[in-house]
């Protein structure tokens, strides 16, 4: 048996057990439950290319994705097949195969592999949450599960269990506030607070207030029961002075438990806290046509004991739309500094929809940067795109890409692109 | 040959915004003609919904830009509405919905903390989960959507300003692939 084939049946089992935690539940589910309307889509993306090695390579990967959308049952899925065909590299991803389940008027379950978010960082958990909302204010959400990661492999299990809880107020006189509570085991059958296990209460609060300017404020605070620490801590604030502008300060606390198994990036950086300030903004110049943004985030950084070290990320832009001509261009400067160097660059992107069918785009990114190694340089890449809609829900699509950079010389690529849609709406 | 292909990218974008302009989209006011005023007149007389419920102004009837734009979701998008109406929310909005206030100045950045305030908000337009997902999780070796096309050759500076934004997405076992020397 080959590698291959030992991945599918390694695979597999996994999905049967996914698939009947999803469809067992439809027993319990009354009245009707067929799909009013669904939707089934698929994405094959090719590119001809050379590594760093100058090994030719002709990767594939393929997307699929499945909605149904009923009364009180709809289901979601969205995978992933990935083959290089000179290497014969294969992988494959189930992204999220889960059905939200209307069980009573005032609770939903969300059984299988799913995309959570409560509180704490995001995740794809196999497991399941269940909300309950007992009045139209409030609301208590409790999963289970174990998440996975898909950086590197196939989707693995770092972490081997994550439950929590969330309490919240929601829509009440223009005000939200929740509590959060996690508790993450890197290894389910070993107890050892701060090396295996992570206990994790957070609270977050919004406002609206109720003048022209609309000003928005926001707080989150999260707390490290085990490693007793302060890891996050967050305000920010919008305003809306005229219907024209928009602004948004930010400021941000951050710290890590060194103590926990699982080593952080922030963690090799530094060895104590981080904050950040951000101030963006987005200012409507021409009604309609073209707007100009700025993001100017401030940051300080204890990277070894009692030595700061200070950051700048700045990126700022138009945004210029013609959409009876289905015109948009974007031209944007970024700068970064920080102890490792500094970076300026401009990248430019250009979108023409030339009708309802038919479509181009460009974009080029240039940078040069000067590095505390010395490893000075510039890099430039470009992609062109253009596309067309054969038929209904079907659009073939062609690219190519130049890339000029410290690993390449001179990389120029070419890619296909297959998307085609279907599905019945009700 | 550079004029040529100046000349030839000057007729392209002409050829293009001309085809372009005779598919002027329409706004859902525009579907608005007066047979279908006439016909929401009986529905809006049952169930006493007030003129200036879209009509914001009544010194300006006729006047489109000073229309309430939330009116027609007193009965559409309402799962209680006060006389029948469509919820079939295409309808109006073919060419998807438009974007709230808060997605401008800085959204990428602060989106999570107001994902984390009330997520079933989020899931009210962005309602398969795969929206999130698409960013957060999902592999692609080939369009990059998350980071600037340039950004491996000078990501190392970036992660000395603030490496809590790598966390959010990698793990150290993801720097170690390349940095052990198995690099792309």
């Amino acid at each position: 048996m080959d590698i291959h084939n030992q991945k599918l049946m390694r695979i597999f089992p996994r999905h049967l057990f996914l698939l009947l935690l999803v469809l067992c539940p439809w027993s319990f589910v009354h009245g009707p439950v067929f799909a009013a309307e669904y939707n089934i889509g698929t994405k094959i993306l090719g590119e001809v290319k050379k590594n760093t090695q100058n090994q030719q390579l002709f990767p594939v990967d393929g997307y699929v994705n499945g909605s149904a959308y009923g009364s009180k049952i709809s289901v979601e899925t969205d995978m992933r097949f990935f083959r290089d065909f000179d290497t014969d590299n294969d992988q494959y991803d189930l992204y999220q195969t889960v059905a939200h389940i209307q069980a009573l008027e005032k609770l939903e379950f969300d059984l299988g592999r799913q995309f959570i978010n409560q509180g704490f960082s995001v995740e794809i958990l196999d497991g399941v949450q269940a909300t309950v909302t007992p009045t139209e204010h409030f609301f208590a959400t409790v999963f289970s599960g174990i998440p996975r990661d898909v950086e590197i492999e196939n989707f693995s299990d770092n972490k081997e269990l994550l439950t929590g809880i969330s309490l919240g107020l929601k829509n009440f006189k223009k005000t939200e506030a929740t509590i959060h509570a996690a508790w993450v085991k890197n290894d389910v059958h070993v107890i050892e607070a701060g090396q295996n296990d992570e206990a994790l209460v957070g609270f977050t609060v919004s406002r609206q207030f109720a003048v022209s300017s609309t000003p928005f404020v926001y707080a989150n605070f999260e707390y490290n029961a085990t490693g007793e620490l302060v890891q996050v801590g967050t305000a920010g604030f919008d305003i809306y002075p005229t219907h024209r502008i928009a602004l948004n300060l930010e400021g941000n606390y951050f710290n890590i438990d060194r103590d926990f198994a699982q080593p952080t990036i922030q963690g090799l950086y530094s060895t104590g806290r981080l904050i950040d300030a951000r101030f963006s903004s987005t200012w409507t110049l021409v009604e309609q046509y073209l707007k100009f943004t700025e993001n100017v985030s401030y940051e300080n950084m204890e990277v070894l004991p009692q030595d700061f070290r200070n950051g700048w990320r700045i990126d700022t832009g138009f945004e210029l739309a013609i959409e009876n001509a289905g015109f948009r261009f974007e031209p944007v400067y970024y700068y970064i500094k920080s102890f490792g160097g500094h970076v300026n660059g401009v990248r430019g992107y250009f979108h023409e929809q030339f009708n309802d069918l038919f479509y181009a785009e460009l974009s080029v990114d240039y940078s040069t940067y000067k590095k505390i190694t010395n490893d000075n340089d510039y890099a430039i890449s470009l992609y062109g795109w253009t596309g067309y809609e054969v038929a209904k829900g079907l659009i073939l699509s062609g690219g190519f890409e130049y890339n000029k950079n410290n690993l390449f010389d001179k990389d120029a690529r070419a890619a296909f692109r297959i998307d085609y849609n279907f599905g019945k709406k009700s | 040959m550079k004029k040529i292909l100046a000349i030839l990218a000057v007729a392209v974008f002409a050829f293009s915004t001309t085809v372009a302009a005779k598919k002027k989209l329409k706004h859902p006011f525009d579907l608005f003609t007066p047979e279908v005023h006439e016909m929401h007149n009986s529905f809006f007389e049952g169930a006493n919904v007030s003129c200036d419920n879209c009509h914001k102004d009544p010194d300006n009837f006729a006047d489109r830009s000073k229309m309430n734009k939330m009116g027609c979701h007193t009965c559409h998008n309402n799962p209680d509405p006060p006389a029948p109406a469509s919820q079939d929310c295409a309808r109006c909005h073919a060419d998807g919905f438009p974007k709230p206030q808060s997605h401008k100045a800085g959204w990428i950045a602060k989106h999570q903390d107001y994902a984390k305030q009330n997520v079933a908000e989020c899931s009210q337009c962005h309602r398969n989960n795969f929206f999130c997902i698409n960013c957060h999780q999902r592999r692609d070796s080939i369009q990059q959507i998350m980071h600037r096309r340039n950004f491996l050759m000078y990501h190392s500076v970036e992660a000395r300003a603030n490496p809590r934004k790598c966390d959010e997405c990698h793990t150290v076992a993801y720097c170690q692939r390349c940095h052990a020397g198995k690099g792309p």
